[in-house]
């Protein structure tokens, strides 16, 4: 028992792509764009889920995000500012800035109006309003293009940093009231202020092409302390909540904090003191935010690294850069994967072994080696949303922002011939989550509206079915994280982001039950391949297993929650994104993270709250006798670095994981800044 | 015994004024750098500028300046004729105490506890004082008209100074110089031209001129042909003034001056041994030894800043060199010397220590008490014990102080006193020396002769086990004294060989069995082929031939290498070893005589099947790396790279 034939696939060639900029929302959330345009939304308070996944535009860069409230504006190169949906995760409109590429915005404290600094060189600012955005009025034109911007406290005042200089605005009347320029150590090369802020006693903090961190009086405009901490130009720059610590980041991947520290005397003048040095990036840092308790920190090594900023406390976090949604999708009965790329999608065949092996760890001898079946690009490169395919393998969806699309791929050999199912029916919404059913007759839509369609699936002519929509009690409903279908084609259930669950019943065309409300929002669910139970893991690590005919909890998730899970398993820092139950032998549940996966056997005995938490490599190296009595329910294989997907096939006996090695990922970045090292 | 030790650069001279000469202030703390236009005193130690005083345009210095520490004030020549006086407070040279005078001054010169003294272009000199005083004061000339001034100083003799002057006079026809020396005994508070006497130089050899002097108690001249000659100073020698007495000056050594000759030596008095020299065109300093005349310490400049040496001057422990763009400071040492010093000898007192222990807790060395040293003395002595009973009681007496067993030195001397001593032969107490383990091949030369001279083969063997590191040559001797060896005196001892009937190819044991035991003992030893072979072709041709036939016979019936470790068996690379050195040292002979060729073509032979051998085992090796590659390579986890793998795992 518990000898599985794993495939390891490491084709999947997923590029993740570099941050460009990061924005932090009052209730602890934190917005990621990528240089594809997307935007990625993480909750920080649930151990850093990624809620929502806005997909970028081919024509669309993000170059400064900020939020109003809940609200989320983005402005980039190509000169438009754009609000998007929180709900549907388009964008909802936009706003020409008028004044030709915006590269930075930044929002006052009363979060009543946005500034954004132009390629032109003006600053315009414009007013938040209920529905939209309105254009107010600008300042100045000045003859450099402006690149940074800052507001003060009281809002009256305006800080912006261009090449050469250093501008001080007065934001009722729009004039300059200082300039301060910056010198130039070559004469022909500019010397460009790439960020800038102000504090409240008027001192401005400047990073420069330089990689000098510049403290100036705000007021006079004179100079109080510079640092030269960095090799090269400094790029971003985050200001805590109280004003005393700043964190400078660039080109040289350090992440350098200042601290202020105030005169000896009373009346002398404090200084800023440059302090640690965390080196956690390899490449530039472009982006640079300070939350509460956490510097977030991201750039062209595309890892978002979240770094405490108190002494004791939590450890650092690396968040990977891929994606927690899941990229991999596996027809089991035809031994099939779909890979989702950022706008195209492939179809492999998976590969065969006849030999079957004593030795645990072996490496099987190939006879077949994976075909690759599929090469599927978007139309006008969209970028796919979500993308599905039956368990037989003969039909893959698709869905990008605006529609979803079918495929056929008949079976008979010889025509190899993909079919676009043309007339899909009319009211399908676009997609954030798609599913096929067991038997491939119906293909289950969780939609951007927040409700879950069916559509029975036909080549010729396909019909929805039906619409779910959430209980009348939820006036809003919120968008769907997650969205499992049962085996036996009767039960669909759709966790949204508001922690709610709801199961619909197909056949009988209506709600059937909700689950109990947890405080943290469910990352992986599934139901039981033979019984009406559905298996739900949350991203505080907790699961549960939910009867659904009945409404209640299965005797033994009671019981797990009566003991309460080890600490080790809860201590873990990724999010669970997957949860199966083994085909054959339904005691037997997986669930995997991006680095590791773990199988409960349900017979076996829960491990004690105090006891040892052994991962299945260390047990196997234990004497047999000690391992039988520390043996329980939990075996857990480390190592993964990223899995992407794991999943059983048909049979039970083979096991699939998609793996994608981030050193592959590491390697085919740019090269770094060059630093002379000791020795070498 | 000298030394020259670090080396740094005090001050960097501008090339445009010429330096004067360098002269210590508060006894070689600081110096006092003159060039023609200014004055700098530095401090060595830091190479910190204290002062500094230039003269106007169109002046110029013509005398180092001298800091005389009982006025406290600095003197210095200013356009020959100006005498300037100031103290170190003064701002500007030129409002400094000026005294003329009228004929021009060549030197200064200060001794320690003396006034300056002054000498004139005409040679006379006089105490700066009086000078000062009556500047007017008529100063006759010593120097005769076409004589010039070429080189002056000053030491104390007596109670007053002596200033030596040498004066060179060119002759136009002869081609050579004469050279005369001034001698004028100078005391304090004389007023008046002092007496002086006169000696004559004689350079070396016709042509060579001199180059450069120094006085001490001697004066010492180095000539262009690169002797160095020394001249004495005694007054009592020189005639008083006109009757020039010759004097020959003792050349006391030949220096090595390179081959174009050099234009200029600067030497310099660094005590009362040695001296400090450098000479044109090599950026090195040498020290002296002025007793045996041996260089004792040499070190080039090149590290320090600067090129060339000019002058050396010594002040304190350093050796000032005054280079052309820099001025640098080299600290020296120097300890009195002596034959032995020089010549390195060992003394006696290292026999009778005791080696220490170095396990335990570190004890001091202990000596031998003194009646076990009397006893070795005694044991030592030829005429103490003439007779072996003595000998032996002696010792016997001496093996109970443990200490001297233990010393190798002890043991190397009695044992060299047993082997000298051809009257009696003290074999047990050899065989006890032999026994303890202390002696080697090299500590104990003629060991082995000797106890083969008395054919002792139970000792020899002894010495075999118990000698460390015999050479080479040593064992060559005793394969040629076994080889040689009669058989009678062997006993017949149970033989580590076995004897074999001599077989169709295999060849027989040329010698018997004891000497073959005997012989492999010798074989065993350690060696290093390219002596083994120098010391074969020592061998007799006939001696070779038998080891020849032995070596072959071993050659195949040796073990193979790895075997026979721990019996003390001579195995095959060993005996390939002898092989090749001895073949190889006789080499022709054994080519152009007849009656080596069988035992040349067995060997061929020999060596040919066991090529063969080899050949087969490589066949054997390619086939099993082919097995090695071919078979699928166990490979972990986290060393697959491989895209697509399918591998079993359990989970429970």
């Amino acid at each position: 028992m518990g000898e599985f034939q794993l495939h390891d696939v490491r084709f999947f060639r997923y590029m993740p792509k570099a941050i460009h900029s990061i924005a932090h929302e009052t209730t602890n959330r934190v917005a990621v764009s990528r240089s594809d345009g997307s935007i990625e939304i993480y909750s920080i308070n649930d151990n850093w889920y990624q809620e929502k996944i806005i997909c970028g535009d081919a024509g669309r860069s993000v170059e400064a995000m900020v939020w109003v409230g809940q609200r989320l504006f983005s402005a980039g190169l190509h000169g438009d500012i754009i609000e998007y949906g929180m709900t549907k995760l388009i964008p909802k409109y936009a706003v020409d800035s008028y004044g030709g590429a915006v590269w930075c915005m930044a929002v006052n404290n009363t979060q009543s109006s946005i500034a954004v600094g132009s390629e032109d060189g003006c600053v315009r600012l414009f007013e938040v309003t209920e529905e939209e955005l309105s254009y107010s009025r600008a300042f100045k034109k000045q003859e450099e293009r402006i690149l940074s911007l800052s507001w003060h406290e009281s809002g009256e005042v305006l800080v912006t940093g261009s090449c050469d200089n250093i501008r001080v605005w007065d934001v009722a009347t729009g004039l300059p009231t200082l300039r301060i320029k910056v010198e130039r150590l070559v004469r022909t090369r500019e010397t460009i202020v790439w960020c800038v802020a102000i504090l409240r006693d008027f001192t401005i903090v400047s990073g420069d092409s330089l990689g000098k961190t510049r403290f100036w009086n705000g007021k006079h405009g004179t100079l109080i302390q510079s640092h030269h901490c960095h090799k090269a130009d400094v790029l971003s720059m985050c200001v805590s909540k109280d004003e005393t610590l700043v964190w400078t980041a660039g080109v040289d991947p350090k992440v350098i904090r200042f601290e202020r520290v105030a005169g000896k005397d009373e009346g002398s003048r404090a200084t800023w003191v440059r302090h640690n040095v965390a080196n956690r990036h390899t490449h530039d840092v472009r982006a640079l935010v300070m939350t509460g308790e956490y510097v977030v920190s991201g750039g062209v090594d595309m890892t978002l690294v979240a770094m405490p900023v108190g002494k004791l406390g939590k450890p650092s976090r690396n968040i990977l850069p891929f994606p927690q949604r899941r990229l991999v999708h596996v027809a089991q009965t035809a031994r099939r994967l779909l890979f989702q790329y950022q706008t195209r999608l492939e179809l492999w065949q998976l590969g065969n072994t006849t030999a079957v092996s004593g030795m645990p760890d072996e490496r099987l001898p190939i006879t077949q080696q994976p075909v690759s079946l599929l090469d599927l690009k978007t139309k006008n490169m969209k970028q796919i949303v979500c993308s599905a395919v039956s368990g037989c393998g003969t039909w893959v969806a698709y869905g990008d922002v605006q529609h979803v699309r079918l495929f056929h791929l008949p079976k008979e050999e010889g025509v190899k011939v993909l079919q676009r199912v043309r007339c899909l029916p009319i009211d399908l919404q676009p997609a954030h989550h798609m599913t096929f059913t067991h038997d491939a007759s119906g293909l289950v839509i969780a939609t951007n509206q927040g409700a879950v369609q069916f559509l029975r699936v036909d080549a010729v002519h396909p019909i929805l079915v039906h619409t779910f929509l959430p209980p009348k009690s939820v006036v809003h409903p919120t968008t769907i994280s997650a969205l499992t279908v049962s085996s036996d084609s009767q039960w669909i259930a759709a966790a949204h982001l508001d922690c709610s669950v709801h199961v619909y019943n197909i056949k009988a065309r209506k709600h059937q039950c909700s689950l109990p409300k947890h405080p943290s929002p469910v990352s992986a669910m599934t139901f039981h391949p033979t019984e009406p139970w559905l298996m739900v893991v949350h991203a505080s690590q907790q699961f549960f297993e939910y009867d659904v005919s009945e409404s209640r909890y299965t005797d033994w998730s009671r019981n797990v929650q009566r003991q309460g899970l080890h600490r080790e398993w809860l201590k873990r820092s990724e999010v669970v994104t997957q949860v199966a139950y083994h085909p054959a032998n339904p005691t037997q549940i997986l669930l995997q993270d991006q680095r590791m996966f773990c199988v409960i056997d349900k017979d076996k005995k829960l491990p004690k709250p105090g006891s040892q938490f052994y991962s299945r490599e260390r047990l196997m190296r234990l004497d047999p006798a000690v391992r039988e009595e520390t043996r329980h329910a939990f075996a857990v294989c480390r190592g993964y670095r990223a899995l992407l997907h794991l999943s059983f096939l048909e049979d039970g006996a083979e096991l699939v994981a998609v793996e994608r090695p981030i050193k592959a990922v590491t390697d085919k970045l740019p090269p770094t800044l060059s630093q002379k090292r000791f020795g070498t | 015994m000298a030394t020259m030790s670090s080396c740094f650069e005090v001050c960097s001279l501008p090339s445009s004024s010429r330096l004067l000469g360098i002269e210590p202030m508060c006894g070689g703390e600081n110096l006092i750098v003159t060039t023609e236009k200014s004055v700098r005193v530095y401090r060595v130690r830091d190479q910190k500028l204290l002062h500094t005083w230039s003269i106007r345009q169109g002046q110029q210095l013509t005398s180092p300046t001298l800091f005389n520490p009982r006025t406290e004030e600095f003197i210095v020549l200013q356009n020959k004729k100006t005498i300037c006086l100031w103290t170190k407070d003064l701002e500007h040279l030129h409002k400094c105490t000026k005294v003329t005078v009228k004929k021009p001054i060549s030197h200064l010169k200060l001794l320690p506890d003396a006034d300056p003294i002054i000498v004139f272009d005409g040679g006379s000199p006089w105490w700066l004082p009086c000078i000062t005083a009556a500047p007017d004061t008529a100063v006759l000339d010593l120097l005769d008209i076409e004589e010039e001034l070429v080189w002056c100083d000053v030491i104390s003799r007596g109670g007053g100074v002596l200033v030596v002057c040498v004066s060179k006079e060119a002759k136009t026809d002869i081609q050579s110089s004469s050279y005369t020396a001034y001698l004028c005994e100078m005391l304090p508070g004389n007023q008046d031209t002092p007496d002086y006497q006169t000696l004559q130089l004689t350079p070396p050899d016709n042509t060579s001129t001199l180059l450069a002097c120094c006085v001490a108690e001697h004066l010492l001249s180095i000539w262009s042909c690169g002797s160095v000659c020394s001249h004495s100073l005694d007054s009592s020698l020189a005639a008083a003034e006109d009757g020039g007495v010759v004097v020959p000056g003792n050349v006391l050594h030949k220096l090595d001056l390179p081959k174009g000759g050099v234009s200029s030596v600067s030497v310099v008095m660094l005590g009362p041994d040695h001296v400090g020299l450098a000479m044109e065109g090599k950026d090195s300093v040498q020290i002296w030894d002025t007793k045996f005349w041996t260089l004792q310490a040499d070190r080039s400049l090149q590290d320090v800043p600067g090129t060339g040496v000019d002058k050396l001057y010594r002040y304190g422990d350093h050796m000032i060199v005054a280079r052309q763009t820099s001025v640098a400071a080299l600290s020296f040492s120097t300890q009195p010397t002596s034959l032995a010093a020089v010549m390195g000898k060992q003394t006696a007192e290292a026999a009778a220590l005791v080696p220490q222990e170095w396990g335990g807790p570190v004890k001091k060395r202990r000596h031998l008490s003194a009646e076990s040293s009397g006893l070795l003395q005694k044991l030592l002595d030829p005429h103490q014990t003439k007779a072996l009973p003595a000998f032996d009681q002696a010792f016997f007496q001496l093996k109970s102080d443990s200490e001297v067993l233990g010393s190798p030195a002890a043991a190397c001397q009695l044992v060299q006193r047993v082997i000298g001593q051809q009257t009696f032969w003290a074999r047990s107490a050899l065989t006890e020396l032999v026994g303890t383990g202390l002696l080697s091949g090299s500590s104990s030369p003629g060991l082995f002769e000797r106890v083969e001279k008395e054919n002792d083969l139970e000792l020899w063997r002894s010495c075999l086990r118990h000698v460390k590191e015999i050479p080479e040559a040593s064992l060559v001797a005793r394969v040629r004294y076994l080889l040689g060896l009669d058989e009678s005196l062997l006993e017949a001892e149970s033989a580590d060989v076995p004897m074999e009937m001599a077989e169709q190819d295999v060849p027989a044991c040329p010698l018997s069995a004891a000497k073959a035991a005997l012989l492999d003992q010798v074989l065993y030893r350690s060696y290093s082929g390219p002596f083994l072979q120098d010391s074969l072709a020592e061998l007799q041709f006939t001696q070779v031939m038998v080891f020849l036939r032995y070596l072959h016979y071993k050659l195949t019936s040796a073990p193979a290498p790895s075997q026979g470790h721990e019996g003390r068996v001579v195995s095959v690379d060993q005996v390939v070893d002898w092989l090749c050195a001895l073949v190889d040292a006789h080499f022709t002979q054994l080519v152009l005589t007849p009656e080596s060729r069988d035992v040349l073509l067995g060997l061929r032979e020999v060596v040919r099947q066991r090529l063969q051998f080899y050949q087969g085992l490589n066949d054997l090796d390619a086939l099993l790396a082919q097995l090695k590659d071919k078979s699928p390579p166990l490979v972990t986890k986290k060393q697959d790279e491989s895209l697509y793998s399918i591998r079993t795992i359990q989970i429970f």
